[in-house]
């Protein structure tokens, strides 16, 4: 198995080094290949099975989409094979068309799917919980972005916290074996049953490394999150 | 009106410190500083300014810092105005204020050295028009409060618009905020090679030149992202430091000045961020005139704060308890780190919760910044985990390859010390939030019972 990591000097941001992390657990005979925005991908000439891109700086953005842009074809079409991409954090915002920054200014995106991202003077902070394809969602997203236009097909359907956009009732975008969220952190680690998916979808062995302390973790977050008394909308704050 | 908000502020503040002081309650809190600013919204600068306000900012280490300057300068007899506590936002800044004035607006005190939040410089700053500003460090913070170093900087930028007279004291190997636009000329310091290797950290807030956007490489790292380092497609290098530690040795640092001429100054401690702290204050102090050799005089005085960290030596196991920040993983991982260089037996109790927070499943996000990696280690005979996180935690040790059998974990933060196994065991290490000081000693304390 190959797990290609794109960019890992852009984007390393609110721990979502984690996911690579529980992946490599979980398959300990992957090869783990890392990609910084100067070089040639790796999938660009070779079939992988995992495709990573973590949360990165703003400004960082246009170079990643500028990057990325370069092997649209080939990347467009790896995802119509059915390989599992993750995109999380604001690398949401490549795959849509563009970006409108806060100031006025739009920047060209890759346009893969018929949305557009807004950066708006308010963060948002929100522990966000939801279901994909029966399987309970957590996670917390940090962001100063809403996404507008079709977001679809969406990857979660919310129970609590803030979608797509302050109006939306999803979360991010689930299209063959692509997944793209703004969820930050730890989302598959903090997600096993998620993790169990991907693994299957990886033809992979879904027994989980440290399965029995993920799930107890997992079970124990799922509580605290399906409580009624939580409020999933955390601070707002201005930048 | 301004001027009658003023008044009613200070009178209303000082009244409700004096009290509080003669009552013997706790005076020294961002609440008390709050109380002025409610009345009068820029109570700071309004109040009268002593000979000189130094702000201390920067991700990590601001405490520690503040305090030791704070320390030297009252070494030198001078009377200092300082939020110890580690309070850094606009009440514990409007405290300093308030401390340093009498209720006829008279400053008191000599110096003002405020311990002051980053995030928040861009409403403080323009306000208290600091005459030096001191930056540690910038790298990511919490996520909720300065979640990436380009948010950080956003804001100090803006801050220094506010405050163009102010000295800017800038450390020249954080490729963060050494890159600061201060539109000054700016006072830095920097640290030679400490021969810690390049170790690798899973924060990696410095990876790309904000010049040309290429791959910089680093001449040598001392912790962290701290370090020397230049572009190899641009040539954007470190600035060069006016004020340089050429030599580290266990009790002493030779700082080499821009003419330059070198001087001897003793340190506390030789860790590495104790070096920097050191190097920074003697800048500092010789920026504004003082002479080296009233400055090593005024270090060997000064000590690091008890909050921070306390230690006892028992008959056979020493224990020390540490504050180390929250939701933080750059200042987590230079604790675990630090444990990593250490040689003997280690059992280490974490209660890193944020504890002040009601109605909020905290995030854990950073616990994935973090090298629990650094943990795992032969000599690193236990870890007890403790609090509402404490299974999220126990999955990161588990990943980060620490062997199941070392590590123990429970809800309640108190409950740590029973998990306990003294045998064999050199150094105990408590290391919890900064708003867990009261509960640490408590098991600090049972602790020394059971070792003494």
């Amino acid at each position: 198995m190959v797990i290609e990591v794109l960019y890992p000097e852009l984007g390393s941001l609110y721990g979502e080094y984690g996911n690579l992390l529980y992946l490599t657990k979980c398959c300990p005979k992957a090869e783990v290949i890392r990609t910084n925005h100067k070089s040639r991908p790796y999938f660009a000439d070779n079939d992988v099975d995992v495709i990573l891109a973590s949360s990165m700086l703003e400004r960082f953005q246009p170079a990643a989409a500028e990057a990325l842009r370069l092997y649209l074809n080939r990347f467009r079409e790896l995802i119509e094979k059915g390989t599992v991409v993750l995109f999380t954090g604001n690398t949401v915002d490549l795959l849509g068309e563009y970006i409108l920054r806060e100031e006025g200014t739009r920047e060209e995106m890759l346009g893969l799917f018929p949305y557009h991202t807004e950066i708006r003077d308010k963060r948002i902070n929100s522990l966000l919980l939801g279901s994909f394809e029966g399987i309970k969602v957590i996670g917390y997203k940090a962001q100063n972005a809403q996404l507008f236009g079709k977001i679809q097909p969406p990857f979660i359907k919310l129970d609590g916290g803030c979608g797509n956009n302050r109006d939306d009732g999803n979360e991010g975008i689930h299209y063959r074996n692509l997944f793209a969220t703004y969820m930050t952190g730890p989302l598959l680690p903090q997600n096993p049953l998620l993790m169990k998916y991907i693994l299957r979808l990886l033809g992979h062995d879904d027994t989980l490394a440290f399965e029995e302390d993920a799930m107890v973790a997992y079970e124990n977050s799922l509580r605290e999150y399906e409580d009624p008394a939580l409020s999933h909308d955390l601070i707002w704050h201005n930048v | 009106m301004s001027k009658l908000r003023f008044a009613a502020g200070l009178v209303a503040g000082r009244l409700a410190m004096n009290t509080f002081r003669i009552l013997g309650k706790d005076a020294e809190s961002d609440r008390m500083g709050y109380l002025p600013v409610k009345i009068c919204p820029d109570f700071i600068a309004h109040a009268a300014r002593p000979k000189a306000v130094i702000a201390v900012t920067g991700t990590n280490g601001k405490t520690s810092l503040t305090n030791f300057i704070a320390d030297m300068l009252e070494a030198s007899g001078a009377s200092v105005s300082c939020n110890r506590w580690a309070g850094n936002y606009m009440g514990a800044q409007a405290w300093c204020f308030l401390n340093s004035v009498n209720v006829l607006n008279r400053s008191k005190k000599d110096y003002i050295v405020m311990e002051t939040d980053e995030g928040d410089s861009v409403l403080t700053y323009p306000l208290s028009k600091p005459d030096y500003i001191l930056i540690n460090n910038i790298s990511r913070d919490s996520i909720f409060k300065n979640p990436n170093p380009d948010f950080i900087m956003k804001r100090l930028e803006k801050a220094m618009e506010g405050t163009p007279d102010s000295t800017l004291i800038l450390n020249a190997d954080d490729p963060v905020s050494c890159f600061l636009k201060t539109n000054r000329k700016n006072v830095y310091f920097a640290v030679k090679d400490l021969g810690n290797g390049n170790p690798d950290r899973i924060i990696k807030d410095f990876s790309v030149c904000p010049r040309c956007g290429g791959i910089p490489q680093y001449l040598y790292k001392n912790y962290g992202n701290i370090g020397k380092f230049v572009c190899p497609d641009c040539g954007l290098t470190s600035p060069e430091p006016d004020y340089f530690a050429e030599k580290v040795a266990d009790d002493h640092i030779d700082v080499r000045e821009k003419d330059g001429s070198v001087y001897r100054y003793p340190i506390i401690t030789s860790d590495v961020y104790n070096v920097y702290n050191t190097v920074e204050a003697v800048a500092l102090l010789r920026t504004m005139g003082f002479e080296p050799e009233r400055i090593a005089e005024y270090i060997s005085k000064a000590k690091l704060p008890v909050d921070r960290e306390e230690r006892h030596q028992g008959r056979h196991i020493e224990v020390i308890n540490r504050s180390v920040k929250n939701s933080n993983g750059a200042a987590a991982s230079a604790q675990f780190e630090s444990l990593h260089n250490m040689k003997e037996n280690i059992a280490l109790i974490m209660i890193m919760d944020e504890i002040t927070t009601s109605n909020r499943v905290e995030t854990i996000t950073w616990l994935y910044d973090a090298d629990f990696e650094f943990l795992n280690k032969d000599n690193i005979k236990q870890i007890i985990i403790g609090g509402e996180r404490h299974l999220d935690y126990n999955l990161r040790c588990l990943l980060a390859g620490i062997d199941k059998n070392r590590i123990s974990h429970c809800l309640l933060a108190e409950d740590t010390v029973k998990y306990l196994n003294y045998e064999g065991i050199d150094k105990i290490y408590i290391f919890h939030d900064i708003y867990a000081v009261e509960l640490s000693h408590k098991l600090y304390e049972q602790i020394i019972e059971r070792i003494d």
